[in-house]
């Protein structure tokens, strides 16, 4: 059977009315990849551009409950730090004052009692410091630039033990590496200072080592402390949580939840690795990808031409 | 002293008793004996110092101390007000607010604040801030 005379002409309408749909749907795929989710998809007819339109509007509107819920989590860090801690300042001061004016009243117990209270005053307010920067995470993501590993070590071993109680050791990617450096900078910090903090002993072992195959980057930060018993190793990441008396070691318990959720962010993950009914010690690994464009250490990757 | 200037008289607008006797002690510290004054939020001192810039026809310089987040009126809103009305045009505000909020500390210099007081450390933070200011700190008298 021939078709219509007019068929070539029915044709390329339909074609011209398809490829003007798609168009728009890219238009709107890429209004709202950019953000902008006050853009209106239009669903036409019932055929797989129409699901398609209809699937994109159901992704712009879980976008826009993430933006608002998100936002909502910025106004309770920012309610947490100052109307949390406006009336913590308070309670710091009277106690003060109460030691300033009253303390030849004031029995050895009624003064002990005084800097048990500002003891504790001082840990909400860490506290409080820690969840603010765990809500504030991943909120600004700088891009990336030189990270020299081995000075960030060293820097932050000084800082956390500048008595150098624990020898603290780097090995591996020498030279600057191209990443965001937040991340990797804050991770090392919260990991060595963990270490201090949950040694046994008076001095100790922490080795750093760095290596990077193909387009991941792995940091390695042992120790050679009492480590982590299997039963615990699930709860380390997790919020407020730590393994001994707040009395005896002085934590938020938000460190290692810290450390995961900014290697989370960067698309990487950190693991715990103790077995101390074997032997002593912890590591911690953290894998992160590096984008393969941003290989930038010691020069391009090219083969010499010798 | 050659130039005969009045006193200063400070206000201190703060909603949080705790926070205002830490203010008064910071000034006891110093030993600040002017007349000063308290208010709890931003209303209550803009129709304080209209009073008082009515009843004398001069204001006489006023030292204000505010707390940035009050009821009914905050620090800011006050400090839109204050810039706007001529009568109030010499008042000298100091902010007084604890250390970790850069953006809000931000938002007052845009209005023309003084200097800060810090909440951690109010009579150092008030010192310094007072210290900046030549003209004042003649008219702040400390008594022999």
């Amino acid at each position: 059977m021939e078709p219509p005379a007019n068929w070539g002409r029915f044709n390329f309408i339909v074609e011209r009315q398809f490829n003007r749909r798609i168009k728009d749907l890219a238009i709107s795929v890429a209004a709202i990849a950019k953000g902008e989710l006050n853009h209106r998809v239009t669903i036409a007819g019932a055929d797989e551009i129409a699901h398609v339109a209809k699937g994109l509007v159901i992704f712009k509107e879980n976008a826009q409950e993430l933006r608002r819920s998100n936002g909502e989590l910025e106004k309770f860090a920012y309610v947490a730090a100052h109307d949390l801690r406006s009336p913590l300042r308070a309670i710091q001061d009277l106690s003060t004052w109460t030691l300033e004016d009253e303390d030849s009243t004031l029995s050895p117990e009624g003064h002990e009692f005084q800097l048990l209270l500002q003891e504790r005053v001082g840990r909400l307010n860490r506290l409080l410091n820690d969840l603010l920067i765990y809500a504030r995470l991943g909120k600004m993501r700088p891009g990336a630039q030189e990270v020299d590993l081995a000075g960030i070590v060293r820097e932050h071993a000084q800082q956390i033990d500048p008595e150098g109680r624990f020898h603290t050791s780097y090995v591996g990617v020498s030279g600057s590496i191209w990443a965001r450096v937040t991340p990797i900078e804050q991770s090392i910090a919260n990991l060595i200072s963990n270490a201090v903090k949950h040694h046994d002993r008076e001095t100790g072992q922490i080795s750093v080592t760095a290596r990077r195959t193909d387009n991941i980057l792995t940091i390695d930060v042992a120790d050679d402390g009492p480590g982590v018993p299997k039963e615990y190793q699930d709860r380390v990441f997790g919020l407020f949580q730590t393994l001994r008396p707040r009395d005896e070691v002085e934590g938020s318990g938000l460190g290692l939840a810290i450390v995961k959720k900014l290697i989370e962010t960067e698309l990487g993950t950190v693991i715990l690795i103790s077995d101390p009914q074997q032997r002593r010690g912890t590591v911690f690994r953290i894998t992160l990808p590096m984008a393969p464009n941003m290989q930038n250490d010691n020069g391009p990757n090219l083969p010499s031409a010798a | 002293m050659t130039a005969k200037t009045r006193p200063a008289k400070f206000l201190i607008v703060d909603d949080d008793r705790v926070s205002v006797m830490a203010m008064q002690r910071a000034m006891r510290k110093l030993r600040i004996v002017n007349e000063t004054h308290v208010c709890t939020d931003g209303r209550h001192a803009l129709d304080f110092l209209m009073a008082e810039a009515q009843k004398t026809g001069d204001l006489p310089p006023f030292i204000v101390t505010l707390d940035l987040n009050m009821p009914r009126m905050g620090g800011i809103e006050f400090l839109d007000h204050v810039r706007a009305e001529p009568l109030l045009s010499r008042v000298v505000v100091f902010v007084f607010t604890t250390s970790d909020t850069p953006e809000d500390v931000r938002g007052a210099f845009n209005h023309n604040v003084a200097g800060y007081i810090v909440k951690e450390n109010p009579s150092e933070t008030f010192s310094a801030a007072l210290d900046m200011l030549d003209a004042y700190a003649r008219i702040v008298e400390l008594p022999a």
